[in-house]
Parts: C-alpha cells; sequence; structure tokens
C-alpha cells in the first residue's frame, strides 16, 4: 500500500464507511494520518454501546464527548463535501416515554451545536446528513434548517432524521435536488415552505412526517417521491408535472389529488379514500397497489391502457371475499398488462370469487405473459382449480411463479407442484417459499 | 458476438491483445485514443504489464456482455470473484484501473482494500499492508490519545 501514490490511497480511505476505521488508520503511520485529512467524506456514529457507556456509572471521565470528537474531526478536514452524524438506528427512534432524557450530549439538531462546525466547511459540502436522537430532540425545537440555508450554499442532497424542526428563517436553497425527512416533527403543516424554498427537488423523501394538516407538494422538478403519512392531514395533494416515480403509503385520506402526468411509475398502499382526483396517467407502465378495496382506487384511478406491470395485494386482516377483487374483472380493467404478481391475499380472494362464480373472461388474459402469486395452500384443490382456469384463458402465459408460504408442510407442496408440472408442461414454472417480514426464497429457477 | 472492430492493446512487455472495441471502450484513456484516430494500429499501454492487461480485459468483457440492472446479483458474485485475489495483485489491478481510467474497476478494488481494513486496530493494519510505523514514539502516543476514542 506504501507503493500506492497518495491519490490512490486516498481512494481507498474514502471508501471507510465509518470515521472510527480513518482513526485508527491515522495511528498506523503518518503517511496515513496526513493522507486521512484529505479525505472528501466523513461518517460519525454513536454506537448503542458508546451510548451506554457513557451512561454507566463508572463511566471514564477522560472519554472525550461524542460532540467534541465530531468537531476535532470536521476542523482538521478542510475538504471535507459530504458529512454524516448521527446515533446508530437502535438508538434513533428509543420513544420519548421510555428513555426521559434532559441532557443534550446526543442533541445532534442543536443549533448552537451546529454553529461550532458548520460554518466552516458549509461552504464546500454537498451532502449532509444527520440522525439525530430522539429522547433529547423530540422536545426541543431546531432552527437547523435556517442554519444550513444559510451556510450551505452548495448543498445538494440533504437528510435529516428523528427530530423536531421549524421552517422560520428558511432561506431558499435552489440547488438542493434531494431531501429526506424521516421521522420528523415538522413545524410546516401545509409544506409550503417546502415547496417554496427547495423549488429544485427532484428527489423526496418524506416518511413518517409529522405536523401536517392539508399538505400539498408543488414542485416542478420533482421525479422521485416516497411519502408516508398517518391519518392525521385531512388531504394529501401532489401536483408534479416531471414525476416519474411515486410511492404514496397513506391511511384513509379524505381527499387525494394526484396531478402526475408523466408518472411511471406508481406503488400506492392505501386503505380506503373518499374522494380521489386523479389527471389521466399517459405513461404508466408499473402498478403495485395495496388496499383493503383496490377495486375502487382502480376503479378512480382511471388508467390502465398503458400498465404493463401490475402487483396487487389486500391486506390480510380483512375477509378475503369482501374485497369484491375478480380477476377477470382486473384483467378488463388493464387490457395491456403483460406481468401479473398477486399477493396472498388477492389470490385469496379471487380464489373465493372463483368458488362462487367462475372466473369471467377478461382482455387482459389474452396479453399477459408473467404471473406471480403468494399463496397460503389452505384447500390445495380449490386453488389447483383456480390456478388451471386461470391458466386456461391466458393463452399467452409462458412463465408462472408461485411462493408457497413456508407454514405449509412439505409434501403437500410437493404434492402440489408436481401436479403443476404435470398438467401444464409448456409453462415455465419458477417456485418459491415466502414469510411475512422476510425475503423471499427461490428454490428453483426456470425448468 | 462482437461489437463493430477490433482493437489492439499492446502491454509493457510487448504481449498484443486484441479485443472488441466496446471491451477497449471500458477503459476512458483507450476510448479517447479510438475517438482521436490513434487506434489504427496497436494503442501502445506502457503502464501495463501483460499479466495486468489480460485481468483488465477480462473485466471488461465480463461487463460488456453482461446486461446491467444494478442490482444484478450474479454480476456483484462475479466481482467478488473477481477481486479474490492476492494483495500485490490487488493493488497492480488498482494501479491498472487507475491508468486505463475504469472508473468501475477502481470502485470495486478500492471498496475491496478499504473493507479489508474495516474494523482493525493499527498493527493489524500495519501488519496487513505491510506499512512501516514511521511516527516517533512520542508522535505516536499523542496520535493514539487523540484518537482514543476509536479504540473503545
Amino acid at each position: 500500500m506504501e507503493d500506492l501514490p497518495p491519490s490512490l490511497a486516498l481512494e481507498i480511505l474514502s471508501r471507510l464507511t465509518d470515521s472510527a476505521d480513518l482513526a485508527r488508520c491515522r495511528v498506523a503511520s503518518k503517511t496515513l494520518k496526513d493522507l486521512s485529512y484529505e479525505v472528501r467524506t466523513l461518517n460519525h456514529l454513536c454506537t448503542l454501546s458508546q451510548y451506554l457507556k457513557s451512561r454507566s456509572s463508572d463511566a471514564d471521565p477522560l472519554i472525550m464527548p461524542f460532540k467534541t470528537i465530531f468537531k476535532n474531526l470536521v476542523r482538521n478536514s478542510p475538504r471535507l463535501e459530504c458529512v454524516s452524524i448521527g446515533v446508530e438506528k437502535s438508538l434513533g427512534r428509543r420513544s420519548f416515554v421510555e428513555v426521559e432524557d434532559d441532557y443534550d450530549d446526543l442533541y445532534l439538531s442543536d443549533v448552537s451545536f451546529m454553529k461550532d462546525w458548520l460554518p466552516v466547511i458549509g461552504g464546500r459540502l454537498r451532502s449532509l446528513s444527520i440522525s439525530d436522537f430522539w429522547s433529547q430532540s423530540s422536545w426541543r425545537r431546531s432552527d437547523a434548517l435556517a442554519l444550513i440555508s444559510s451556510c450551505c450554499s452548495s448543498l445538494v442532497e440533504l437528510e435529516l432524521k428523528n427530530t423536531w424542526l421549524s421552517v422560520d428563517g428558511l432561506n431558499i436553497m435552489p440547488q438542493l435536488t434531494n431531501l429526506t425527512l424521516e421521522f420528523v416533527r415538522l413545524d410546516d403543516e401545509d409544506l409550503n415552505k417546502v415547496n417554496f424554498c427547495f423549488m429544485g427537488l427532484q428527489v423526496l423523501n418524506l416518511i413518517g412526517v409529522g405536523g401536517l394538516k392539508e399538505p400539498k407538494i408543488e414542485l416542478l422538478h420533482l421525479k422521485r417521491f416516497h411519502w408516508t403519512v398517518s391519518n392525521a392531514p385531512l388531504s394529501l395533494i401532489i401536483l408534479a408535472p416531471n414525476l416519474v416515480e411515486l410511492k404514496l403509503e397513506c391511511i384513509k385520506p379524505k381527499l387525494l389529488v394526484l396531478d402526475t402526468p408523466s408518472l411511471s411509475d406508481l406503488h400506492l398502499t392505501i386503505e380506503e379514500v373518499n374522494e380521489f382526483k386523479v389527471k389521466e396517467f399517459g405513461c404508466l407502465k408499473c402498478l403495485k397497489l395495496v388496499s383493503l378495496n383496490p377495486f375502487s382506487v382502480t376503479g378512480m384511478l382511471r388508467l390502465s391502457r398503458t400498465v404493463k406491470m401490475l402487483t396487487v395485494d389486500i391486506p390480510r386482516s380483512i375477509d378475503s371475499v369482501a374485497s369484491k377483487l375478480s380477476l377477470g374483472t382486473l384483467f378488463d380493467c388493464f387490457p395491456n398488462l403483460r406481468s401479473l404478481k398477486l399477493g396472498s391475499g388477492a389470490w385469496s380472494g379471487m380464489e373465493a370469487l372463483f368458488c362462487a362464480g367462475g372466473l369471467e373472461g377478461g382482455i387482459g388474459m389474452k396479453s399477459v405473459k408473467e404471473i406471480t402469486t403468494y399463496l397460503m395452500l389452505y384447500e390445495m384443490d380449490t386453488t389447483l382449480a383456480f390456478l388451471f382456469c386461470v391458466l386456461d384463458r391466458c393463452t399467452n402465459l409462458s412463465d408462472v411463479s408461485l411462493l408457497i408460504h413456508c407454514e405449509v408442510d412439505s409434501s403437500t407442496a410437493s404434492k402440489f407442484i408436481s401436479k403443476c408440472r404435470a398438467n401444464w408442461p409448456g409453462v415455465r414454472w419458477r417456485w418459491g417459499m415466502w414469510e411475512e417480514g422476510t425475503e423471499d426464497i427461490w428454490v428453483t429457477d426456470a425448468c | 458476438m462482437s461489437y463493430g472492430r477490433k482493437i489492439t492493446l499492446k502491454s509493457s512487455d510487448g504481449e498484443t491483445f486484441e479485443v472488441d472495441e466496446a471491451v477497449g471502450s471500458e477503459s476512458q484513456t483507450i476510448k479517447h485514443m479510438i475517438e482521436d484516430d490513434c487506434a489504427d494500429n496497436a494503442i501502445p499501454l506502457p503502464n501495463v504489464t501483460s499479466k495486468m492487461l489480460s485481468k483488465v480485459i477480462e473485466y471488461c468483457k465480463k461487463h460488456v456482455e453482461t446486461p446491467k440492472p444494478d442490482d444484478n446479483d450474479e454480476l456483484k458474485a462475479w466481482d467478488a470473484d473477481f477481486v479474490k485475489v492476492d494483495q500485490a495483485t490487488l493493488f497492480d489491478i488498482i494501479l491498472a484501473a487507475n491508468y486505463l481510467n475504469i472508473n468501475s474497476l477502481l470502485d470495486l478494488t478500492c471498496q475491496t482494500v478499504a473493507d479489508m481494513i474495516k474494523d482493525k486496530t493499527p498493527e493489524e493494519i500495519r501488519k496487513t499492508f505491510h506499512i512501516k510505523n514511521d511516527f516517533t514514539p512520542e508522535a505516536e502516543e499523542e496520535v493514539r490519545k487523540e484518537n482514543q476514542w476509536a479504540f473503545e
């Protein structure tokens, strides 16, 4: 490594994601020490064990506080462009009720702390991330946004987590393209300041942002938007003419407005909606819908002709027949489908309707080429009957992927698989296992 | 399958390698030479040995041939195998990737070395990479104290 030119040694040091690793390199040799201060990225994390040590009764009084270490690191690294400071995930969300913490040693959005280091590097900074310690930040309102907007004229990416933010004094940041607010209480109830000050945003993530009343997102350049919102806001409005990807997870908004004519990818998780105003989607290719009542949602969506990939699921908490989601009608709504994926709730609902009244045709059945479905296999014969009927109608189907719940015993699963293969040898079968909360396991690839 | 014309690359030790233009163009250095019309004869690469050039060509070929969604697990696994080489070779590949300006290969190899440093003590870092401790005892004591927090 000593034979590498300094620029390449620096490339290596720059890829160390943890400031502690960089610090240990510093002690290895003088050459590495000098190089280490040239890095452009700093990630400083407070781990759970460091936190517990600092709180233990025999804590070493000579241990440098987390914030002091960080300030020293920043002061010694004049080339920093990407900075991230935070507490480990397990510390980030501990509820205020559980842990009352009047200290501020880990209150990272504290403006008086930020004033000690941000102005020094702010002008060069391109990316900033602060993951605060909820027990210390949740009850203190921070003016961090105002400070960031006044110091960081080159900032392109900003991420703030686990804190309470005011928008007083926030200046415009036209160069900011990526913004993530996660588990944040934001005092901008309709998002007016966000729209006005961050007008250049291309990627926006609002995950668990509270304090909203009638939030409206109106951003001309927005391309990707991920919004996870509670049921507190009365309405949800998105006006984004260049939005290409939207992932929206909400519960039961009274009003949902989507004016996003360029949308190509929509992932919508919603229980129900009273009033749904949506302009026609001229280029929607991929739709993922998780809803208690997918049918009423698709009815309101009025999209369909362009959709090629569709995923539908119903949360298993409700009686599956009540969903009235019939496969035939789904294919009517989406006549140009190439690929369909059905969650276990959706499949069970359709299977129940099939038992009650058979399977009507749908236009899309002729175009679909691949189907993936998640099965519980409560009644194998019923599932087989439904599956074979589907295969019969979908004449262009070439690939079928079935994931069987891991609680199904293996002899049932094997019987099921052999019957499928025997009856439909012309189809490419793919098998796997699934379980809630874990990644799917594929058992065989196409045979 | 070949894409367009072939070009010839010549290593520092005189060996020549014929590759598709698309494969050679994974290297920005070679790509610029092709664009500047210097590729009619063999392109000389005086900073790259034949051993290194053949490794680099292997990497570029694989990356040109493989379809490119970002979450291509098979390609990631191939990359992980590609860097399972001795340290000297790894550093040689870094030098070659840098000279030939192949960003993805430079990224892969530098990240591999960074991953080797992760969680090691300074002594282990010195040992693994044969780094000389060039601190005076006093200076070492001081830098260790300054960075004591990283040893908790």
